[in-house]
């Protein structure tokens, strides 16, 4: 009853025409951002934070939550019709949908994408609303040795879970977990690494990092492969699945948002691994298997229902425990800081308004998102006729001025440069610099529990494996890091390394 | 703590050179000469900004990138680049109220 309650407080929030204008507007950039290759939620993310300034902190919040799910519904336009994934979590829908649009079939899959989003959306809301009170209920109890051990655990995960080297993850967590200690010690008062820059007093902001790693390095690696693209328009008319379509998409639309939902909750890249999960998930268990890769609808709707699912289950631990579990969430959690919000088991008893309105405006977003992309997506993919050496630009002074506005700064636009080009020799050399982004977010977080818990005990570094929760997150982190090394070294004996 | 990262990285980073059994592959630099150029171009803008102030730093900034770099119509160049530099400026300094560079001239 008194989540019914908090429920009715949030649509009385979310459905207020100026929280409806900012809900249209984020979903309206995130669907642009999600089909334009090179800028991902991240990075729109980014750049429509200093739109957020003159807002209150739960349009702010509805409006950026509106343009990180509204990337995952335009990612999947691009991949159906193109076969190019417009961000990376619809690289799986890809191999499907655009064998799909081969067959003529292309309104079909658009459609079928967007009916499992909106269902896996309005499913994982709940899912969300359910879930996040109990564990701050939970989370309320937790001291600075549980948070300390909790978000070691959670980069961890986040480096085995990511695709790719465990090793490179970790080397980019490290990274960021460096770049996050620049500035004033929270406990002693002293500048460290500053140079005698007066802004690095305040730390390097994950703004620009961001911008310039997932933005500006983007641009860098793709400015060349610049061109207008060639483009199917689908109409309305077409956009009917079969019965046969829809009674095929049923199942895995149900699976796509349980898989996506469990995996958004666990830190990692998690809209993506979910999509792969998934997929890989469908083609396993049909009966035809070699249907995939030739235009099966399952393929399409277990995917893009898994990455719109995931969205809502990373804001569980966001919300709920004040932790973010990917690059997304961690940008969202600064916009919230900006704005003076903590958010933690106390944000539901201390500002209602935000939590409920923000999970009332993700309902009220998943139909929005409906609407705007069925009848549009003949608008929107006419975007992507604009030559690329025109986006281009135009991206990159958005960079330029997404960044200033965050302090009204050149020395952040300086650092977002050079991320910037750190990005693009990182991504040459095949790290994924999702890990760096969190370990800058989560560095002051980390330290300060580590130091306030070495406070409680008087520098006894025992007090993490004295404390029941703490101690089980560290003997799983332990357990993690020995059954890597006891696997690779496995794998190593019986050749199975990769060559 | 830093002094721990920092181990903790040099750790990491000899493991890797150690696991890396394959030889690595030559890093593909093809796209070199467009990276330097719009590094280049974002530290002279980030030079200008707050001295030529928003609107004519980015003016140019477009500018250059659209007709010079990218050879694109000078007239559709100018008219964008002119037409972002006012209607971002507009959009976010006067209606939003977020603070953008002004020149010492006033613009």
């Amino acid at each position: 009853m008194e989540i019914l309650n908090n429920l009715a407080l949030g649509f009385s929030i979310a459905l207020t025409p100026q929280v409806l204008a900012y809900a249209f507007i984020g979903c309206l950039f995130g669907t642009l951002v999600g089909m334009l290759p090179g800028v991902g939620p991240l990075t729109g993310i980014s750049l429509l934070l200093p739109v957020t300034y003159g807002l209150n902190p739960t349009i702010a919040i509805v409006m950026l939550a509106g343009v990180y799910y509204g990337a995952m519904y335009g990612g999947s336009t691009t991949s159906i019709l193109m076969r190019i994934p417009g961000e990376a979590a619809s690289v799986m829908t890809c191999i499907d949908g655009y064998a799909m649009t081969q067959k003529g079939r292309a309104g079909p899959a658009l459609a079928i994408a967007a009916i499992g989003s909106f269902i896996a959306g309005t499913v994982s809301v709940v899912g969300l609303m359910l879930l996040a009170p109990p564990i701050a209920a939970v989370a309320l109890k937790f001291g600075p040795p549980e948070y300390a051990a909790l978000l070691t655990l959670g980069l961890l995960v986040l480096a085995y879970l990511s695709s790719g080297s465990t090793l490179k993850m970790l080397l980019m967590a490290l990274v960021g977990l460096l770049v996050g200690l620049v500035g004033i010690d929270q406990m002693s008062g002293f500048a460290r690494f500053t140079w005698n820059v007066p802004e690095l007093a305040d730390g390097v902001g994950v703004v620009p990092v961001a911008v310039g790693l997932f933005g500006i390095s983007e641009i860098m690696l793709s400015a060349r492969s610049a061109g207008a693209l060639k483009v199917q328009k689908p109409r309305l008319a077409d956009l009917v699945p079969s019965r046969e379509e829809m009674r095929a998409s049923a199942a895995p639309i149900l699976r796509g948002t349980l898989i996506g939902f469990l995996i958004g909750v666990v830190p990692g890249s998690a809209h993506i691994i979910s999509s792969f999960v998934s997929y890989a998930l469908e083609k396993k268990i049909s009966k035809h298997p070699e249907r995939f890769g030739h235009g099966a609808v399952e393929g399409v709707a277990g995917p893009e229902s898994a990455n719109n699912s995931a969205t809502s289950g990373a804001f569980i631990p966001l919300l709920a425990l004040g932790i973010p579990s990917g690059a997304v969430p961690a940008v969202m959690l600064a916009a919230l800081m900006i704005h003076g919000i903590s958010p933690g088991p106390q944000l539901m008893q201390s500002r209602p308004d935000i939590f409920w309105g923000f999970i009332a405006s993700m309902y009220v977003g998943n139909v929005v998102l409906l609407i705007l992309n069925l009848p549009m997506v003949g608008v929107f993919v006419s975007l992507l006729r604009i030559p690329y050496a025109y986006l281009y630009a135009f991206i990159l002074a958005l960079c330029l001025l997404g960044v200033y506005s965050t302090n009204q700064s050149t020395v952040d636009v300086w650092i977002a440069i050079g991320f910037g080009v750190l990005g693009y020799f990182l991504r040459k050399l095949e790290f994924d610099t999702a890990p760096l982004v969190l370990g800058v977010i989560l560095a002051p977080m980390l330290e300060l529990a580590i130091r306030q818990s070495l406070a409680m005990s008087g520098g006894d570094w025992s007090i993490f494996a004295k404390r029941p929760i703490a101690g089980t997150m560290l003997a799983l982190v332990a357990a993690l890091v020995i059954y890597n090394l006891l696997s690779r070294g496995w794998r190593t004996r019986v050749g199975l390394e990769e060559k | 703590m830093p002094r721990l990262l920092a181990v903790l990285l040099i750790a990491a980073a000899l493991l890797l050179m150690v696991q890396k059994s394959r030889p690595a592959r030559p890093m593909d630099l093809s796209d070199a000469r467009i990276t330097a150029v719009i590094v280049l171009l974002l530290g002279a803008a980030t030079f200008a900004l707050e001295r030529a102030g928003y609107r004519a730093t980015v003016f140019v900034f477009l500018l250059v990138v659209l007709a010079a770099v990218e050879r694109r119509p000078p007239w559709l160049s100018i008219l964008l680049s002119g037409g972002f530099a006012l209607g971002s400026f507009y959009l976010i300094n006067t209606v939003l109220r977020v603070p953008l560079p002004v020149s010492r001239w006033g613009w």
